[in-house]
């Protein structure tokens, strides 16, 4: 099965990203596959975090990179918080997210 | 195209996840997605109106703007309607039991919750 990841909390706002990589560890081992990860709404505060200060973000980012899955924030969503974007999450559109929701059986959200 | 279903759980207090989940309707019917919206839990008050400048005043207009941009039914729980004494009087809101709520979400493709 292939799912996207819709992330809607900060990673110090809750277990929303702790919840997410847990998930995709599981359905990575599992033989599933991963299309996008999705940072929305409080979700992109993720974008302006130093890496080396969350274990579990990092691990999320480190698990993508290895799967070659894209990780974006929705730029809306950045210019509105302000966030200053510092890690390898880039900036995306919704327009990419809704592209992924035809790619993908089945689309999984975190929140705190 | 899928259909997409997005879930209002969260009441106006939780001003981010109402314009949150405005964005992401109007996305999704931007792409051509089918859309519907579901309000359960406090997510029912997004629907009343209250003071022109209220915060979720202005998400109760952009809702009722959701039904003209596209989107093909918006359903509310009559049971957390009632428990909050709200009777929202809109010809495009089905206000439905909560067992409706279920079905519908077996019935789309894809959920996002707010």
């Amino acid at each position: 099965m292939r799912f996207s990841l819709f992330i809607q909390d900060s990673q110090d706002a809750g277990a929303a990203v702790a919840s997410a990589l847990g998930f995709a560890r599981a359905a990575l081992s599992a033989g599933h596959s991963i299309r996008q990860m999705f940072f929305h709404g409080d979700g992109v505060r993720c974008a302006g975090v130093d890496l080396n200060g969350d274990a579990d973000l990092r691990a999320l980012v480190d698990l993508a990179d290895a799967h070659t899955i894209p990780l974006l924030a929705c730029s809306t969503w950045i210019e509105k918080l302000g966030v200053v974007t510092v890690n390898r999450i880039q900036r995306g559109s919704l327009g990419q997210w809704c592209d992924a929701l035809d790619d993908s059986d089945r689309v999984v959200s975190f929140r705190a | 195209m899928k259909h997409v279903g997005i879930l209002f759980t969260q009441g106006g207090h939780r001003g981010v996840d109402a314009a949150a989940g405005i964005d992401a309707a109007l996305a999704t019917l931007a792409f051509d997605h089918e859309l519907s919206i579901a309000f359960a839990g406090a997510g029912v008050e997004l629907l009343a109106a209250g003071d022109q400048r209220e915060p979720h005043t202005v998400h109760a207009r952009m809702i009722a703007a959701l039904y003209h941009h596209g989107a093909t039914r918006l359903l509310a729980s009559r049971e957390c309607l009632d428990e909050r004494g709200l009777k929202p009087d809109f010809a495009w809101l089905d206000v439905v039991p909560r067992t409706d709520i279920c079905a519908w979400l077996g019935g789309v493709e894809h959920v996002l919750a707010f």
